[in-house]
């Protein structure tokens, strides 16, 4: 299970994201133990990987202009892959406004 | 343009705003929709996704997973319906593994853009929090 939680918002003088994302091993599954994972950001399109939790943190930006954090296993794809999402109620422009 | 898109198809449209592989479409079909089943997953996200693909909204390019994120799409090779079909397929395969070094990835294009900017925000729906996969438990 990959559990986000938390996270923290600056609007000046930079723009910064924290968020953790939590591993846990599972029956019968090669993931990794459980732990947390932070990353901030000045820019969107970013992606970061914890190889020790087996772990993927990516920002993204819809066209609707809301930020989005996708969490998902690393090396794992398709239907069964993408575990956890959030979607800010805040804008990326409204940060720099 | 005057197209008749379904709410999830105009959700998987706003994912296309940045570039995604496909389990992010995979993730937002998933609690929009809830599929009793992998296949019927596969099913609603392979006819949404061609279907963008169909009106030319949305095209698919192969990188690897450190590059598609960032990549610039006016640069990759678009890829043909029936490598899109082909790649959606093989997905089915619970004992698929995704070559990292050549996923597919979706965005959106010109028209996709054009596209959603005439859209009214209430028309976009916002799945977000854990997938939960009933088959999986």
């Amino acid at each position: 299970m990959i559990v986000f939680s938390g996270g923290t918002f600056h609007a000046l003088p930079r723009v910064t994201m924290k968020r953790s994302c939590q591993s846990r091993s599972g029956a019968g599954t090669t993931r990794k133990a459980g732990g947390w994972m932070y990353q901030q950001t000045e820019n969107t399109g970013e992606r970061w990987f914890n190889e020790k939790l087996g772990l993927q943190l990516r920002i993204s930006i819809s066209h609707s202009g809301q930020i989005r954090l996708y969490s998902q296993y690393l090396g794992e794809s398709g239907p069964a892959a993408e575990r956890g999402r959030a979607y800010l109620t805040r804008t990326w422009s409204s940060f720099k406004s | 343009m005057n197209l008749d898109l379904t709410p999830l198809e105009i959700a998987l449209l706003d994912d296309a705003g940045s570039v995604n592989d496909l389990s992010i479409a995979y993730g937002t079909v998933q609690p929009l929709k809830n599929p009793s089943d992998r296949n019927s997953l596969s099913d609603l996200t392979e006819a949404a996704l061609l279907k963008l693909f169909d009106q030319r909204l949305v095209m698919f390019f192969r990188a690897s997973r450190h590059e598609g994120y960032g990549a610039a799409p006016s640069e990759m090779t678009a890829l043909s319906r029936e490598e899109i079909v082909g790649t959606l397929e093989a997905d089915r395969d619970p004992e698929f593994i995704p070559d990292e070094d050549n996923l597919v990835f979706f965005v959106a294009t010109d028209a996709g853009r054009e596209f959603f900017g005439q859209l009214t925000s209430d028309s976009v729906l916002r799945p977000s929090g854990r997938i939960d996969r009933p088959w999986e438990h």
